[in-house]
């Protein structure tokens, strides 16, 4: 069984690729696959700290996580209807092109 | 020891397929990539005992997000593009330094606090009955005061993508047919 | 100890769910019966039926029993939570009549069931005491924020500045989650008091200061303090105005009422120090930065600004610089003198934004030119704008300028040695000093420049004055007579023991 470090450690690791790829990436669409990437790292930590936890009735830790894919769900789904609507508009889902707020 | 060989293999999958979102240079590819890491944290969940997780992950995460992504990809992006925009590459050594940062604050922090040496894992597995009895249940301990508010989130995902993403006819704006 | 069934929870969340009603009465109604009329017939229509549901959600929220805290380990019901429920609604009444006055979008039944769902968020945020509640009810709150950012979909700025608002809320969404996963991680528990309970004598590990810094950006974003700003002028200029008179006001309120609870409930004891020369790693010195960088920032971008909306937005960036030092207080005054601070300048939001939708509507633009003259042009529009920007600009009479006074004097005297945390109250002050520069600059607009030739009469709706006079009365009331609120607040935080 590896310790529960590794997990931890590997969570981390996902969130910073996820962190690089959300503010790296300039397409709208890659920085929402940057925001999974989190998401999926902080579930990682919730499951593995529920799994090393000595009370076994307790679920919090796998509620978490279920309430968290839900939401991601909505979320990609609002996140794409945006992208979409933005798309009508620009042609394009380049970032660094939508550019009609400044100041 | 099987479970470290599964752990380390399926983390080195995770991590390169994750290496391959941040650094694939075509939209298509980086949802692929996308794919594969949800597939790694579902085989995760599986060592973690979390299998009914595991299956919530496959089926919703792979069957629905990744499969609306690429929707969305197929729809306004064109997937033969080889090559598209990235940032100048003064910004991304900035962000990927910053990120590497970031990634040593966090390790640091945690192995200064040496979580291994407390936690020694109990046998326990959240098995589907327990689950749907907590997650329906009112009283303490129960979840069925987030899972209302989580079907009102619902609501107005569906609602709003619905408004969002049609194409209204009447403000001449939507060419591009149905959404 | 009773057990609870469903309809147990249901009437424990009367107001809510008299509101979810209302929403589903609301799109219902006005796709099936109203379809054929006219878009000012079907939103007068809708939002009399919002107000009338959120009128009685006001009712229904004076008459509860207060939760037994064994019953439900996720939410709160007290006199406090209720009260800024009944404020968060009456924000969203002021909202929904606002609304009449701009014509952006045909889905009218829509747009409103979301404002009902935006405040259903809200009212949960305020009521949750426990990470997942927290977590499921804030992303409520932002999902359908950022779609009633994106309704006017015939402008560009709307989808870009909607855009804009959900990708930023999403990292930030992905960092309040990642800490929460290490609290969890740390405690075993994601009830707010059982988790302060547990940190009690660990208040400096590590890990409890990165968790903590995480969830401080995540909710630092909702309250729009610098450097997790960027979204808010994009979005206060590219929203409907009334969607972003909401995200401005209800949102605000939410996210400060929770970031109190968050810090003063949930990280009780990992306060860490503040004071000059005496700093100590916790929450308080994180939100120094914060308050820091927002009142600076805050202040200089907005005199550069020449649109009434990002005026507003970065002078919106600048109050949450303000009135973080009164949660670094953490005493009971503070905590009063942060509520007031919110409610009162939530309620001028509401009343400032509303006359840049009329303006807006009826000239077509919220640049400084549009204003020209208002005073002439519509002498009690005027009127409203003077009274809520100076307010904003803290002068006596206004509400603005009590809730600046209570701010700054429970900061100062929070810490009796080496003068606690005088050093951000005297930067507040100083920057209150360059705000009145800019409020002034656009009330010259309005009342000592003429209005350039040809410029129409600006004539608001019924409905929408009667609203911005109101609101205008309730400013200088507040401002006038402040112990009005300040004494239902102490009553409440009492009771509450927040």
């Amino acid at each position: 069984m590896p310790a529960l470090n590794h997990y931890l450690v590997l969570a981390a690791i996902l969130f910073s690729l996820g962190l690089t790829a959300a503010l790296t990436r300039r397409n709208a669409i890659m920085v929402l696959i940057g925001i999974e990437l989190m998401l999926n790292a902080a579930n990682l930590n919730f499951i593995a700290f529920w799994r090393f936890r000595p009370n076994p009735d307790e679920m919090v830790g796998i509620m978490f996580v279920l309430f968290s894919i839900a939401i991601a769900a909505a979320e990609a789904a609002i996140g794409l209807a945006l992208i979409i609507s933005l798309y009508r508009h620009y042609r394009t889902t380049d970032l660094d092109q939508v550019d009609a707020l400044k100041g | 020891m099987p479970f470290k060989f599964f752990f380390y293999l399926i983390a080195l999958f995770v991590l390169y397929s994750a290496y391959f979102v941040v650094t694939a240079r075509n939209l298509f590819r980086s949802a692929m990539g996308l794919l594969a890491v949800l597939i790694g944290i579902a085989g995760m969940y599986l060592l973690l005992n979390a299998q009914f997780l595991s299956a919530v992950q496959v089926v919703v995460y792979i069957g629905g997000i990744v499969v609306l992504m690429v929707f969305a990809i197929l729809l306004i992006a064109d997937v033969t593009q080889k090559v598209f925009e990235q940032s100048p590459r003064w910004r991304q050594g900035l962000i990927g330094a910053a990120s590497l940062l970031w990634f040593s604050l966090l390790a640091g922090s945690m192995l200064s606090y040496r979580f291994g040496a407390a936690a020694a894992a109990v046998d326990k597995s959240g098995s589907i009955r327990e689950i749907g009895r907590a997650l329906l249940s009112p009283a303490a301990g129960g979840y069925a005061l987030p899972f209302e508010v989580i079907s009102l989130l619902l609501i107005a995902a569906l609602v709003g993508a619905v408004t969002v993403a049609r194409a209204d006819a009447d403000n001449g704006e939507g060419k591009e047919g149905k959404a | 100890m009773n057990t609870v069934n469903y309809l147990g929870l249901l009437r424990l969340l009367a107001p809510e769910t008299v509101l979810t009603i209302t929403g589903l009465i609301v799109l219902f109604f006005d796709a099936g019966v109203m379809r054929r009329q006219s878009i000012p017939r079907r939103q007068q229509v809708a939002a009399f039926l919002l107000s009338a549901g959120a009128m009685l959600a006001i009712g229904w929220s004076r008459h509860y029993s207060l939760a037994d805290p064994n019953s439900t380990s996720m939410l709160v019901i007290d006199p406090l939570t209720q009260l800024m429920k009944q404020v968060i609604l009456f924000l969203t009444i002021f909202t929904a009549l606002v609304s009449l006055e701009s014509k952006f979008t045909p889905h009218v039944g829509e747009y409103f069931a979301l404002l009902a769902l935006a405040t259903l968020g809200m009212m949960f945020l305020v009521s949750s005491v426990d990470l997942l509640m927290l977590f499921v009810s804030l992303e409520l709150t932002s999902l359908s924020l950022y779609i009633l950012t994106a309704f006017q979909k015939d402008k560009l700025e709307s989808s870009e500045a909607a855009l804009k608002y959900f990708l930023l809320g999403g990292v930030s969404a992905a960092f309040l989650l990642f800490g929460m996963s290490w609290v969890y991680g740390l405690t075993g528990e994601t009830n707010l008091i059982r988790i302060a309970g547990q940190l009690r004598d660990r208040a400096t590990d590590p890990v409890l200061l990165a968790a903590m810094v995480m969830m401080l950006i995540g909710l630092g974003f909702k309250i729009a303090a610098a450097p997790f700003h960027l979204w808010a002028p994009d979005v206060y200029q590219g929203a409907p105005t009334p969607s972003a008179a909401l995200i401005a006001s209800g949102s605000k309120v939410a996210g400060f009422f929770v970031l109190a609870r968050m810090t003063l409930a949930g990280l009780a004891g990992a306060e860490g120090s503040g004071v000059w020369n005496g700093f100590a790693p916790g929450w308080v010195p994180v939100l120094a930065v914060l308050a820091v960088l927002s009142m600076t920032l805050g202040n200089l971008a907005a005199i550069a600004q020449t649109r009434v909306k990002r005026l507003l937005a970065y002078s919106a960036i600048a109050h949450a610089g303000y009135m973080l030092p009164a949660l670094m207080a953490h005493n009971t005054m503070g905590t009063i003198a942060l509520l007031y601070y919110v409610t009162t300048y939530a309620l001028t939001m509401v009343g400032a934004f509303g006359v840049v939708a009329v303006v807006e509507q009826q000239t077509g633009s919220d640049a400084y030119d549009a204003f020209t003259g208002l005073s002439r042009r519509s002498p009690a529009l005027a009127v409203c704008l003077l009274v809520f920007l100076l307010s904003l600009a803290g002068l006596p009479p206004f509400a603005g300028f009590f809730a600046k006074f209570y701010v700054f004097t429970a900061a100062a005297s929070a810490s009796t040695r080496s003068l606690g945390l005088l050093w951000l109250v005297i930067l507040a002050l100083a920057m209150s000093v360059v705000s009145l520069y800019y409020y002034l600059q656009l009330l010259k607009q309005a009342f000592a420049v003429d209005p350039p030739a040809g410029a129409k009469i600006i004539r608001p709706l019924p409905a929408t004055l009667f609203t911005l006079v109101f609101l205008a009365l309730l400013v200088l009331l507040l401002g006038a007579l402040p112990h009005l609120l300040v004494n239902k607040l102490q009553a409440a935080l009492v009771v509450s023991g927040l």
